[in-house]
């Protein structure tokens, strides 16, 4: 039995400047008890169609044409009032950021048992008890102690098994789940997903992922639909669309998709490392901070970090968020003070310098930043950005500046004419690029990316990466690449270190540690990653399939 | 004594208590900081205060302006002045106004009444106004109505309060005589004051307001509340609101200071007695006692008013009364 | 659309008072004081197109001839608090020591004092008269000024791109001058314009308090004071002038609301 039908759809906004459209054909079918992934990069349409289903979409939307079918029933047309009847009865919704999405000042339990008040369905005791039982159901401990609790009390798994609860709580036969675990981390996703596959099977639910992650949409997924532009242009079983896609975007998007099990894929170019002295020695870092409001407490951010990076080496960091991989990164650039350790560079000790040394030493260690729009100043045009090192070191008269930046900016792969505009006018993979730049004018050894490409979409993510090891190649610059995708830093790294609660707990060959960990840690942290399967060798050309992927 | 220990302790674990305590502590510093301000603004600025009293053309003799000096209590070294001053002021010694002799206490005292009886009335209608336009400004779908309910507030900002009051008076008083013009006779005669102190404060309480409801419409938990199947009366009551109060308290509490100030020029133009008619003749009179009294007034007003301003932010904003780290 | 013409209409209202405020006796000649004691309390006419007062003088000659004093004190008051408190900010918001901290708190202070008593304290102690006034407000507002500023500069320094110039080794000094303040420039020009609305009409209320210039030169805020005894019968000499007031504050904050816009328009 079809629960929900979508045929054909095409919406648009009224916008300042004329009327987008962000979705221009697409469709989709969900069966009873079935998961069908939505899969598409930003900008895609995808939440637009999740909103359509609502019937949630602004004032400024129109509905061109298409059809939207719940239960066999048309909502395309529907007046609000008959609209608001179906939400949240018929169909749920989970949401991405489970801390905004939750009222700061409503207690939880109210805020899961308020579907049940609205439409009547329940109230007072029994709709608090049906809400505790929706709150166990989504996994949750103790709920009638969590129910009296508010939002900024628990932590973010709990707050997003909330939204399930309260999207579920009066039993709607779709759940509309977008982008339900991307704002958490990837252990924490697992336990999420497999619970909401739990409650599936339990109720004979169906539902809506939509997702930008593929491998995630591989597993969790019984069929994928892949939106581009607007525009559905795939849909089949998981395993197949994945494994052999047939339309020249789904393929350009499996391709660029980071792996980590299977060889590593073309694109990312490793080099190979000379043995050599070590070019950063880091020891016994620590990094303690004092918390707010409780005396003499301290938190060990970093506790006792050692490692060390080769010439033209690529240095991978992963953890999740609170690893202290960021802290690290930011010691080592000499915009934090540690508490206590060594960072050597080449024989200098990196700690000791001050004022003008320090300075100057900073030529040789350059950083790269995670947000492309606030990285770089809005005032000024790329030229300006990328100049600004050789500025600041006197690095040639202006003809010279400029014959470097134009130099650069070919290295980036940017065309000359972007050197005059402001960065607001650039998209995220070019200002990421600009940043590549301006990081390489200097001719560093050593360059700090810390989650350079974890803001942008994968295929574009893909170009950077492979952007940034040909680099390397070519200019035999070291990288201390700092990430949370484990996928991401297998391509790209040649060494690992696992970093948890501040301290490494474990190192080596990016192969050996991510394919066959040893330390427990690492292999929840393995096992939790959605994969795909090894990529196919021969009909993933590169070069040929970045060119139909937008220039973004 | 061990019990009396336990029982402070036991009530320095509400949270409530705990902020009041905290903000009353808080607030010496700032009352402090008030009468070292006014002290030092006496000395700071050009001019010999004792210049400024004493009328130039009539040639005061040395021993004349020593004695002015001796009762501006500005003879000595200045740490010995502000010393002594410090230590009238914690008796509750504010000095004596040196046109008419009177303890500035005493006029202050005398005179605060009618001003925040003046002050209160126009808080409570700039409050309910307030509420009134921007939830208007959010719900209504008229368009034409709802660009009056935006652009009217700020607009009427333009318009100095005192020729406000004077045009409401020339119109509702002398010209239709539903209110008296001048005097404090009962209730009709706060109205017109009121409406004129309280034009500039909706404007400021509108525009906090309206940008708390329209910041916390576009929340993602709104969004939920309408996939739950929310009414758009239920979205903007039950969480919009609520939550866009927050800041307005602030703003609110604020407002109280401003509207004291405010009516020192309303009353003139009303001529109603208050504290107006007293700060106008210091100020001109260079009465600088008088004038040194009224800061420590408002310093205190706004103590206190802060420090309702947290408890109501306690009560308001589960944020900050649990300090319970989030679980795991 | 309608944005276009009231920017329009601000513009021109700007440029005709500043016209009256530089050579008033273009378009009021004649001297604004002559009285004219067989025409008093006349109402608005052709010939006295704001009517005469108590003592027959024209209360449009006066008004055009109140301009320029009237504009220059709020002028002149939000150039000292945009100046000193500018600096005062700039300083909280750059150090990181303790004299930063020290500062704010004084600023924080400060801002719990409504501006018009402590212009009036000041007032009190330096006298009255233009020059004063404008003293005494840019004093007053010199808090609001900092407060604002530390708070932009606190932003500003809080971003990514202020790193990434330390990273790329641009001196600290160079990093203020070219990444910080044309990062904040943009939202104090845009507080200067509504400051300026503000201490107008402050100014005018001081002046209405008896506080401004001495007589017989008059700024708008003393036209009323001198008409209010008489507004029973002669509604025109207080409406006139105020209603100049709020012409100015509505134009000057109309333009300043739209120059802040700029090239922070992120790309489509």
């Amino acid at each position: 039995m079809t629960v929900l039908s979508v045929d054909r759809l095409a919406v648009s906004y009224a916008t300042r400047n004329g009327s987008v459209e962000a979705v221009r054909d697409a469709s989709l079918t969900i069966e009873r008890g079935e998961t069908v992934a939505l899969v598409g990069e930003s900008g895609s349409g995808k939440s637009t169609i999740a909103l359509a289903t609502l019937g949630l979409l602004g004032e400024q939307a129109r509905i061109g044409h298409g059809s939207i079918a719940l239960n066999g029933r048309e909502l395309v047309g529907l007046d609000e009032a008959e609209l608001r009847k179906l939400r949240g009865v018929e169909i749920g919704y989970v949401p991405q950021d489970p801390l905004a999405a939750l009222n700061p000042v409503q207690r939880i339990g109210a805020q899961v048992a308020e579907t049940l008040v609205i439409h009547g369905l329940a109230s007072g005791r029994e709709a608090q008890a049906r809400a505790l039982e929706a709150m166990e159901h989504a996994g949750l401990r103790q709920p009638d102690v969590l129910a009296k609790l508010y939002p900024h009390e628990l932590s973010g798994g709990m707050r997003q098994r909330v939204l399930i609860a309260s999207a579920m709580v009066a039993r709607p036969g779709l759940i509309v789940a977008d982008e339900p675990t991307s704002a958490l981390d990837v252990t924490v996703q697992r336990q999420i997903l497999d619970q909401l596959e739990l409650l599936k099977r339990e109720l004979g639910l169906s539902i809506l992922f939509i997702t930008h992650d593929l491998a995630l949409a591989a597993q969790r997924a019984a069929r994928v639909v892949v939106l581009q532009d607007g525009n559905s242009v795939e849909h089949g079983p998981a395993a197949d669309v994945l494994t052999r896609p047939r339309h020249p975007y789904s393929k350009a998007l499996v391709a660029s998709a980071p792996r980590l099990r299977g060889d590593a894929p073309a694109a990312a170019t490793t080099s190979r490392r000379q043995p050599s002295p070590p070019l950063l020695r880091v020891e016994g870092l620590v990094k303690e901070f004092a918390l707010r409001g409780q005396r003499g407490a301290r938190r060990r951010a970093v506790d006792g970090v050692s490692f060390t990076i080769g010439r033209g080496e690529t240095l991978g960091l992963v953890g999740e968020s609170g690893s202290g991989k960021t802290t690290v990164a930011r010691i080592v650039l000499r915009l934090l003070e540690p508490s206590e350790g060594t960072v050597a560079f080449g024989d200098q000790d990196l700690l000791a310098l001050r004022g003008e040394e320090l300075r100057q030493a900073r030529r040789h260690v350059q950083p790269i930043f995670q947000d492309p729009l606030t990285a770089l100043d809005p005032r000024f045009s790329v030229e300006q950005t990328i100049a600004e090192p050789l500025r600041a070191f006197r690095d040639g008269d202006r003809q010279q500046r400029r014959a470097r930046v134009r130099e650069l900016l070919d290295a980036v792969r940017l065309p000359e004419a972007l050197a005059t505009r402001r960065s607001t006018q650039l998209s995220g993979g070019q200002r990421q690029r600009v940043a590549i730049a301006r990081a390489l004018a200097l001719r560093p050894d050593l360059v700090v990316c810390d989650e350079i490409v974890s803001a942008l979409d994968v295929s574009v993510q893909a170009q950077i990466l492979s952007l940034l090891g040909d680099l390397q190649r070519d200019l035999g610059v070291s990288l201390l690449f700092i990430s949370h995708d484990l996928a991401v830093v297998r391509s790209i790294a040649h060494r690992v270190c696992v970093m948890s609660n501040g301290a490494i707990v474990e190192e080596g060959d990016s192969a050996s540690v991510l394919l066959a960990p040893a330390h427990p840690y690492t292999q929840a942290l393995v096992d939790a990653v959605p994969d795909l399967p090894p990529a196919d060798q021969e009909d993933q050309t590169w070069t040929s399939v970045s060119s139909t992927l937008a220039r973004r | 004594m061990a019990r009396r220990l336990t029982a402070a302790t036991g009530l320095l674990r509400n949270p409530l208590a705990r902020v009041l305590i905290g903000r009353v502590l808080a607030g010496v510093p700032v009352v402090f900081a008030a009468m070292t301000l006014s002290f030092m603004l006496v000395h700071l600025l050009p001019g010999d205060p004792v210049n400024a009293v004493l009328d130039p053309t009539s040639s005061p003799t040395p021993e004349q302006r020593e004695n002015l000096r001796h009762q501006l209590g500005l003879d000595g070294s200045l740490p010995r002045q502000f010393a002594d001053y410090a230590g009238r002021v914690a008796h509750g010694d504010l000095g004596h106004s040196i046109q008419s002799g009177r303890a500035v206490s005493t006029m202050i005292g005398d005179t605060i009444g009618p001003s925040l009886q003046l002050a209160g009335a126009a808080l409570l209608l700039a409050l309910i106004a307030s509420c009134a336009i921007s939830l208007i400004q959010v719900s209504t779908r008229h368009r034409p109505i709802r660009a009056l309910a935006t652009i009217l507030p700020p607009a009427s900002l333009a318009f100095p309060g005192y020729w406000v009051g004077i045009v409401l008076m020339s119109i509702f008083a002398f010209g239709l005589g539903w209110f008296p013009a001048t005097g404090a006779d009962g209730l009709s005669a706060l109205v017109l004051p009121a409406v004129t102190l309280a034009i500039p404060a909706t404007a400021f309480l509108t525009r906090v307001l309206s940008a708390g409801l329209q910041e916390a419409l576009a929340q993602p938990y709104v969004l939920i509340a309408r996939a739950k199947g929310a009414t758009p009366r239920r979205v903007v009551l039950r969480h919009a609101f609520r939550n866009g109060l927050i800041p307005t308290i602030t703003v609110a509490g604020l407002a109280i200071s401003y509207l004291l100030a405010g009516a020192v020029i309303t009353e003139t133009v009303f001529a109603r007695p208050g504290i107006g008619r007293t700060v106008v003749a210091a100020v001109s009179q260079h009465d600088i006692p008088v004038v040194q009294g009224f800061v420590m007034l408002f310093a205190v007003v706004f103590v206190v008013v802060n420090i309702v301003i947290d408890l109501l932010y306690v009560v308001a904003d589960p944020r900050i009364t649990t300090g319970r780290a989030a679980l795991a | 659309m309608i944005r276009r013409v009231t920017i329009g209409l601000a513009l021109v209202v700007v440029a005709v008072f500043v016209v009256w405020a530089i050579v008033p006796g273009m378009i009021a000649p004649g001297e604004p004081g002559t009285t004219d004691l067989l025409n008093t309390f006349a109402s608005p006419s052709w010939a006295h197109p704001f009517g005469t007062d108590d003592l027959g003088r024209d209360v449009f000659d006066r008004v055009v001839h109140g301009t320029r004093s009237s504009i220059l004190v709020g002028l002149g008051a939000t150039l000292i608090s945009l100046l000193l408190g500018g600096t005062v900010g700039l300083v909280c918001g750059l150090s990181r020591g303790w004299l930063g901290q020290a500062l704010a708190r004084v600023v924080d202070m400060l801002m719990s004092f409504p501006g018009l008593l402590m212009a009036l304290t000041i007032i009190s102690v330096v006298g009255s008269g233009s020059r004063n006034i404008a003293l005494a407000l840019g004093v007053a507002s010199l808090p609001a000024f900092a407060r604002l500023v530390r708070g932009e500069v606190l932003r500003v320094r809080d971003q990514p791109f202020i790193d990434a110039a330390v990273g790329a080794g641009v001196r600290r000094s160079a990093i203020v001058i070219r990444h910080v303040i044309p990062n904040v420039a943009g939202a104090i020009l845009a507080f200067a314009g509504i400051a300026l609305g503000i201490d107008i009409i402050a100014a005018s209320s001081l002046s209405f308090l008896g506080f401004g210039p001495a007589l017989p030169a008059a700024d708008w805020g003393s036209l009323i004071a001198g008409g209010r005894d008489s507004v029973s019968d002669a509604w025109w000499i207080t409406f006139f002038p105020g209603l100049m007031v709020a012409l100015v504050v509505l134009a000057v904050t109309r333009l300043s609301s739209r120059g802040g816009a700029g090239p922070l328009e992120p790309a489509a």
